[in-house]
């Protein structure tokens, strides 16, 4: 009886514990989905940030399934092999997209699945899907670092910077630490401020009318001699209008003149015909002159003008001023 | 005076020299017996006949009468480790980690190796004077006289009993550190039963669980052995029986510590 009762109690110590340990499995095993129906679907990467067998798939921020399997395929892609409880295959849809995450920032790397289209259909077994570049937290940290060492050198900068405004280099430097720039500024102004006080003034005599400005800007009398002036230059322009307009279309001699070839070719005839007469005339005067009779009359004509004018000679010593007549000046060659 | 002095010198250097050559021999010597001794203890396990109530008998000693002590130390454990984790995880903000974190801790690591040690200091101490006073008083040679055999009978049935039973203490060990580690985290949170366990099993996987189950058979074997030998092989004299008890706690406490670097290093390998 005391064996039994011995017996009975190291078997349900047994039992316990061999209960515990199922359940213990049971819950690795479901968490691992050993103890349901799975979909695998795959993805390629090109760098999966240490993910590892095991590590869980996501999606809608619940866990789906696990990570499978992990293949080199080559060096620039990994293939992921991913158990996707079957549950939840009929929300995943063929264009939906996977990326590598990160659970938490301390956490390991999950397999996020992005959601795609309904009309793309539902994802089916060895089905590839679409792998999108995941935030990496080590290229977050390479970020970070780059904008640190940016705002480093701007500070260091900037240090510079004030640092020589500090000691008065530079325009700005003089410009807080000099005062004698201050002064001339002042000097400055009130050199401004007493040529405003004239353009004040001048401004004032424009306004009451005095000096020619002030009677352009107050008085209209030149703007009525303007309007007079362009009155009588829009009649003369009419009066110009009208005169070309006859000479383009009208009857006179004028047109005639500039449209008329016949009467040009009768012109041009009429001036070789006169220029004709004028040579013989020429011709017959030439014998006028030269008959006795009237050189006769010539001859005695040149002994009187001869008389009248006598050449006279001079002579010309060194350092003599010689002033020449302008009557003279024309006979010099 | 001087010559005196030179001989006693030499006297004294032998001695040292013999002290040391006898322990580094006894710990090979101890090696070697321990591995003959084991070769015939598994021998037996498959030799009839079968000690089944024996071996019952043994399973209750062993296992029903240290649960109470296994499950107060995995409560304890469990509650001590939530407590001292808790402000270091809270200083990164991670408090949802906990039960993950002491999950993980307890079934790798921490479960087998304390209920191994407290094992190797209840079962093999138990055992090793059990075995040694049975030597001392020539129950072993009495046996033997009878005909039943001392190594099937007394220490195949305890190797047996302590292999099958340290795991199921280990088992128990990490329930109740669950157990304790909750009602820690409950002191300064809130959090039901259903969330700590999603979170404890979230972060356990089989690479945790199987390897450390493996190991404590490894446990129970060596601790039941170790008892055994150190009981068996205890010399004459009533003394015998405390050094063979001490000398067993100490060695299966040792060996506990080795096979558990041993699998460490397998496992990282793997």
């Amino acid at each position: 009886m005391k064996k039994q009762k011995r017996a009975l109690k190291l078997g349900i110590f047994i039992a316990a514990a061999i209960i515990l340990f199922v359940v213990a499995v049971y819950l690795i095993g479901s968490k691992e989905n050993l103890f349901s129906s799975n979909t695998n679907l795959y993805a390629s990467f090109k760098d999966i940030g240490g993910l590892v067998v095991g590590n869980n798939v996501r999606f809608a921020g619940i866990n789906v399934g696990t990570v499978k399997d992990i293949r080199i395929v080559s060096d620039t892609s990994v293939t992921v092999n991913m158990s996707v409880n079957d549950r939840y295959t009929k929300y995943i849809y063929k264009n939906a997209t996977v990326r590598i995450g990160q659970e938490g920032l301390m956490g390991g790397k999950i397999v996020l699945i992005l959601p795609g289209d309904k009309e793309a259909g539902q994802v089916e077994e060895g089905d590839f899907l679409k792998a999108v570049e995941g935030i990496d937290i080590q290229s977050i940290i390479a970020q970070a670092q780059r904008m640190i060492e940016e705002v480093n050198s701007t500070i260091t900068n900037l240090h510079s910077i004030t640092g020589k405004i500090d000691n008065g280099e530079g325009d700005i430097g003089k410009l807080l630490n000099d005062d004698s720039l201050t002064a001339q500024f002042n000097a400055a102004m009130s050199s401004v401020n007493s040529s405003l006080n004239h353009i004040a003034q001048l401004t004032s005599k424009i306004d009451s009318g005095k000096g020619d400005l002030g009677k352009l800007i107050n008085e209209n009398m030149l703007t009525t001699k303007l309007d007079a002036m362009l009155e009588n230059a829009d009649s003369t322009l009419y009066e110009l209008h009208q005169t070309a307009y006859a000479l383009n279309h009208g009857d006179g001699i004028l047109s005639r003149l500039v449209h008329d070839k016949q009467m040009g070719l009768k012109i041009d005839s009429t001036v070789a015909k006169v220029d004709e007469g004028v040579v013989q005339i020429t011709k017959a005067a030439e014998t006028i002159a030269n008959s006795w009779i009237f050189r006769l009359f010539s001859k005695n004509k040149k002994k009187t003008e001869d008389k009248k004018q006598p050449v006279q000679e001079f002579k010309v010593h060194a350092g003599d001023t010689i002033v020449i007549d302008d009557s003279i000046k024309a006979h010099i060659h | 005076m001087r010559k005196v002095h030179v001989r006693n010198f030499k006297i004294r250097k032998f001695h040292v020299d013999e002290e040391v050559r006898n322990f580094y021999n006894g710990i090979f010597i101890d090696l070697g017996e321990l591995a003959i001794f084991t070769g015939k203890v598994v021998k037996q396990f498959f030799q009839p006949p079968f000690e089944y109530k024996e071996l019952i008998k043994q399973g209750y000693l062993i296992g029903n009468k240290s649960f109470s002590l296994i499950s107060v130390t995995g409560f304890i454990m469990g509650l001590v480790l939530t407590m001292q984790m808790n402000p270091i995880l809270s200083n990164f903000g991670a408090q949802t980690l906990l039960p993950g974190v002491i999950a993980v801790a307890m079934v790798r690591e921490l479960g087998p190796v304390i209920a191994g040690l407290i094992c190797a200091g209840k079962i093999s101490s138990g055992i090793g004077a059990e075995i040694a006073a049975m030597s001392v008083t020539e129950q072993i040679d009495a046996m033997e006289v009878s005909g039943t055999k001392p190594l099937g009978f007394v220490v195949a049935t305890r190797v047996l009993a302590a292999t099958v039973v340290v795991p199921i203490l280990v088992i128990f060990a990490d329930a109740f550190s669950f157990l304790g580690a909750y009602l820690a985290i409950n002191v300064f949170e809130n959090m039901s039963i259903t969330l700590f366990v999603n979170s404890a099993f979230d972060m356990l996987s089989f690479k945790d669980l199987i390897p450390a189950t493996i190991k404590t058979f490894f446990f129970g074997f060596f601790i039941g052995l170790i008892g055994c030998y150190k009981g068996y092989n205890a010399r004459s004299g009533t003394e015998s029986v405390g050094y063979a008890a001490n000398s067993a706690v100490v060695s299966s406490s040792l060996t506990v510590f080795v096979i558990d670097l041993i699998f460490v290093l397998i496992i990282n390998i793997l």
